[in-house]
């Protein structure tokens, strides 16, 4: 099972790789929003663990535009950006969940989980 | 002709002299912070590879706490930087493990010495971090750097204090930083540090508030058993107001509107009441609004009957406010009144009101279809929501 | 004939003093922008940007943005200014009475919607026709008004604009993603706060993605790389020095953030000069201090917005005539503030300065060389000594070109390669020989351009305003918003 996980900060991206491919994942890591687009659109994933804030295309542009190709890709936002109005809009771009900074990593996991089981 | 008794020629060539100097100088200060900062990188990513092997297993709890390596003295700043790397994005169980780590590898004693001695960037990082670890040991330095005259050590320290969540510390830290040219949206900022697990005693204090106000007002607000069987609870309440007042020394409407603030970023329902009370006690604007934009997140349809009065407010701001909060609470029970503020004068007052009839359902989409057959304001407006809604 | 010997010789030395004194003030100011960069770095790095940055207590914001005859550029231009981070911000667009296609292109790309939006019409303005809304943008309006230039044009935006902030931008400019929110800063940190300036960087071939800069390269025109220094000079340094010192008297016209209560009372932009922009600021420095109120007019170092400068001599020199005279227009309607103590430290050390030495300075040094050669010419020179003494107020001014160097090292860092750092060092010192003169004859005409429109004004300069900031713009130069499009 392929993820991949679009974040900016390496620290928060080794943590979750390292989290998830104890559970058996296989992960990738894209540090921009443009390499993570690439990325993305290039092979078949199970999963995009996106950030919102990240140089070049930001997270919901990222999303806005991997929809029309890949509309049942299952999508967590994970983003410092905790109010109400950027978790709807992540939801309305298509997000299926959204995780807001600071997070529990078990928690992170879990959802994954979840929403591997689903999609 | 030599002005001789100006300046000699001497003075001028060694003044070339030095100046060459300079530029050859920077020239090589140039180079040298270059060449310098990719060592300290080099040497950090170096750290950071050697620690990551250890450090995320320790984080899963796959090794122990004492097979952790020690860190030198030298390399303490590369390590705050990395273990707040991971602090600042991580909460629950492994923030407490990194907490654990800190302190075994001797970080937090070093940074508690920093926190009361160090320069102010010093004390201003170690704030940061002990505040982000929570860690209770740091609440006495920190309760000191508070009152510092410098705003970037005081700064940091309310931010830390806020962090950790030292209730104590609540009015200080307003007092402070009201006391300083930051502006109240500043302040509310630093203030939701504490957490959502403040707002109950954020609730208090408003509370407070609203009994003193009533007081004051007993004829107009309080009738019969009311006031009976309040009639302590507003002793107490006086008794603590009037204490409050006197610590914190600065005007009420501020105050208020900070403690509004507070519950509505964290859409704190039990406070609806409260909050509709001090919108109805309230004859200062700018507290008003606050109210209204608080409601718009919390408010019931019980509290939605006194956004209406404000409907007709003379201040435009006040009115569409209140549309728009009623809006998201039970505009259905109020179509006539938003259907008659679509006539106000204002053209920001009418589109809240349009906005407002959209949210209320199919009754809320006939009134407005209704409009569009007539001409003026209320109707250009009606047609705009529709095509609006249209467009989806 | 002894009288002309002693008056050459004295005019000669007045000329070396004076440019002593003049790289020395900006020296000083280096000195001064070092302290206040190096702290603002310490503090961003001990705050966290990101939290900071996302606060949910902001001000929101109004975006002006003056157009006449844009029709290549302007929907492109709207688009990328529509995807800055902001929490919330309207753009009004004020369609200057353009007579090309500029408003069909709008209508068209935007799906207009003629509205009714009340306003009240605080500063005097042309007559404003129309105001229009997108039903897709809700935050977009366009206001359609007869012809008056640019300052009235910012003028209507400004009645129309509904926060208490605006922000006056070109409609070329590329901003950082989050120049905003770093700019409104200032506004929530201190109450008195009434205007903010950022800096203006040189784009010239810097590779544009998504109409964000996201590589930065020094320009390789030989003249864009002497502006790349004299930016950083002179529009970095030295006005985060000024800033620091609360003397800021330039904000520029393509980057500035306003409160727009503190505009509306002193009167809003003046529309008979040309440097609008440094008028407001200078204004705003002389009323407030008239009416004794605090205030503080800063500058950020650190959000950017990026230009493109001119690479040709004609759109450069058409560029600094006409700052030039749009300093010494603003100057002018202030003169009172002229080493009058009742405005404090403006009127006794800002203003003088820029009244002496920014805009009597072309004069002086042109005349300068002028008198000083027909002495050498004349032989009423001790040659070798006035040589030196010329040796060393020329050290002078490299020194202080490359302290310039120096400080963007200690502070942004944003060339990323060494060479590129060397380059613009060999630049610095190679400025004094060539550049800064035939910019100094460039200021002159603008000066000679003011006296001579004194005695009557003009018809107003009907050209684009994209065109009036850039000069000419580089043939390379990339298409700031045309990426942004793709995403919609």
């Amino acid at each position: 099972m392929k993820i991949l996980i679009a974040e900016d900060d390496p620290q928060v991206a080794r943590l979750l790789q390292f989290k998830l491919e104890k559970e058996g994942f296989a992960v990738s890591w894209a540090e921009d929003g443009e390499k993570a687009l690439e990325m993305v659109l290039g092979e078949d994933w199970d999963l995009l663990l996106l950030d919102v804030m990240m140089p070049v295309y930001d997270g919901f542009q990222v999303l806005r535009r991997l929809r029309d190709q890949k509309p049942t890709l299952p999508v967590i936002i994970l983003s410092a950006k905790g109010q109400e109005k950027d978790i709807l809009h992540g939801l309305e771009l298509g997000a299926n969940d959204y995780i807001a900074k600071p997070f529990r990593p078990a928690e992170v996991v879990a959802r994954v989980k979840r929403l591997k089981g689903a999609g | 002709m030599n002005p001789d008794g100006l300046v000699s020629l001497q003075t001028v060539f060694v003044l070339c002299l030095v100046f060459s100097l300079l530029i050859v100088a920077f020239l090589l200060v140039v180079v040298f912070l270059r060449l310098t900062n990719l060592f300290q990188e080099k040497k950090y990513i170096r750290l950071e590879q050697d620690w990551d092997r250890r450090f995320l297993l320790y984080l899963d709890g796959d090794l122990e706490l004492e097979t952790m390596p020690r860190v030198e003295k030298s390399e303490l700043l590369y390590w705050e930087r990395y273990l707040y790397g991971y602090l600042k994005n991580i909460r629950g169980r492994e923030r407490e493990l990194i907490g654990e780590l800190s302190r075994h590898t001797g970080l937090t004693a070093h940074l508690l010495h920093l926190l009361q001695r160090g320069t102010r960037w010093e004390k201003a990082r170690s704030a940061r971090f002990l505040g982000t670890l929570g860690e209770k040991r740091a609440i006495k330095y920190l309760r000191r750097n508070l009152q510092n005259r410098d705003y970037v050590v005081s700064l940091a320290a309310a931010r830390g204090l806020a962090a950790i969540g030292d209730w104590d510390s609540f009015h200080e830290i307003i007092r402070v930083l009201l006391q300083s040219y930051y502006t109240y949206e500043a302040v509310s900022e630093i203030l939701v540090d504490f957490g959502e697990q403040s707002c109950p005693l954020v609730h208090q204090l408003l509370k407070n508030n609203v009994l003193v106000s009533a007081y004051r007002q007993a004829p107009l607000f309080q009738t019969g058993h009311e006031a009976r069987a309040s009639q302590s609870q507003f002793d107490n309440a006086l008794q603590l107001r009037i204490r409050r007042e006197s610590e914190l020394d600065i005007e009420k409407p501020e105050v208020l509107c900070l403690y509004i603030d507070f519950l509505a970023y964290f859409n704190y329902l039990p406070a609806d009441r409260t909050i509709q009370k001090i919108m109805e006690l309230s004859d200062i604007e700018e507290v008003t609004i606050r109210c209204l934009k608080a409601l718009e997140r919390i408010a019931s349809p019980e509290t939605a009957t006194s956004l209406v009065l404000f409907l007709q407010h003379e201040n435009w701001i006040v009115r569409s406010q209140s549309a728009k909060a009623l809006g998201s609470v039970n505009p259905e029970a109020y179509l006539d009144e938003l259907h008659h503020l679509l006539s106000d004068q204002n053209w920001w007052v009418r589109f809240r009101a349009g906005e407002a009839l959209l949210k209320a359902g199919s009754q809320g989409l006939e009134r407005l279809k209704q409009l569009t057959e007539q001409e003026g304001e209320p109707a250009e407006m009606a047609v705009y929501m529709l095509e609006r809604l249209e467009k989806g | 004939m002894n009288i002309l010997l002693m008056l050459a010789i004295l005019y000669n030395l007045l000329v070396l003093c004076y440019f002593t004194l003049l790289n020395s003030m900006y020296l000083f100011l280096n000195l001064v922008a070092f302290f206040r960069l190096r702290n603002y770095f310490r503090e961003m790095q001990v705050v966290d940007l990101g939290r900071r940055f996302l606060s949910s207590f902001y001000k929101p914001l109004t975006i002006i943005v003056p157009a006449f005859n844009e029709e290549q550029t302007i929907v492109e231009s709207v688009y990328s200014l529509l995807q800055l981070q902001y929490p919330e911000f309207e753009v009004i667009v004020v369609d200057d009475g353009s007579t090309d296609t500029t408003f069909n292109q709008l209508q068209e790309a935007f799906d207009l919607y003629e509205i009714n939006r009340s306003f009240d019409q605080a500063l005097p303005c042309k007559t404003i026709k129309g105001l229009y809304a997108s039903v897709d943008h809700p935050n977009l309006v366009i206001v359609n008004k007869a012809n008056g230039g640019k300052a009235d044009a910012l003028n209507a935006g400004i009645n129309v604009a509904n926060f208490p902030l605006f922000c006056n931008i070109d409609a070329d400019s590329i901003l950082d993603a989050d120049s905003l929110l770093k700019m409104t800063r200032p506004f929530l940190e201190n109450r008195h706060t009434v205007a903010v300036g950022g800096i203006i960087r040189v784009s010239n071939d810097c590779l544009v993605k998504a109409g964000k800069v996201v590589e930065v390269n020094i320009p390789r025109s030989s003249l864009a790389r002497f502006q790349v220094v004299e930016y950083l000079r002179a529009f970095l340094f030295g006005r985060v020095g000024w800033g620091s010192l609360n003397n800021l008297l330039i904000i520029s016209g393509a980057f500035g953030i306003f409160k727009r209560q503190a505009i509306v009372e002193c009167g809003g932009y003046r529309t008979d000069t040309v440097g609008e922009d440094m008028e407001l600021v200078v204004r705003l420095h002389r009323l407030n201090r008239i009416q004794k109120k605090r205030y503080e007019i800063q500058f950020t170092p650190d959000p950017v917005c990026w230009t493109q400068v001119p690479e040709r001599l004609s759109g450069l020199s058409r560029q600094r005539r006409r700052w030039q005279r749009g300093l010494a227009e603003s100057l002018h309607f202030n003169r009172e503030m002229f080493l009058n103590p009742r405005f404090g430290t403006v009127g006794l050390l800002g203003f003088p300065f820029f009244v002496f030495f920014e805009k009597w300075g072309p004069v002086i040094e042109l005349t300068g060389y002028l008198v000083f050669l027909l002495s050498a010419f004349l032989g009423i020179l001790n040659v070798p000594f006035m040589l030196l003494f010329l040796t060393m107020a020329i050290l002078l001014g490299i020194l202080l070109s490359t302290s310039s160097i120096v400080l963007e090292e200690l502070s942004f860092r944003r060339y990323r390669r060494l060479k590129d750092l060397l380059v613009l060092f060999c630049y610095a010192i190679l400025e004094n020989f060539g550049y800064r003169q035939l910019h100094s004859w460039w200021r002159l005409r603008g000066l000679w351009d003011f006296y001579r429109r004194k005695q009557g004004w003009g018809q107003a300069d009907r050209r684009s305003f994209v065109m009036q900031n850039a000069g000419s713009k580089s043939a390379k130069g990339t298409n700031p918003g045309a990426q942004s499009r793709e995403l919609e």
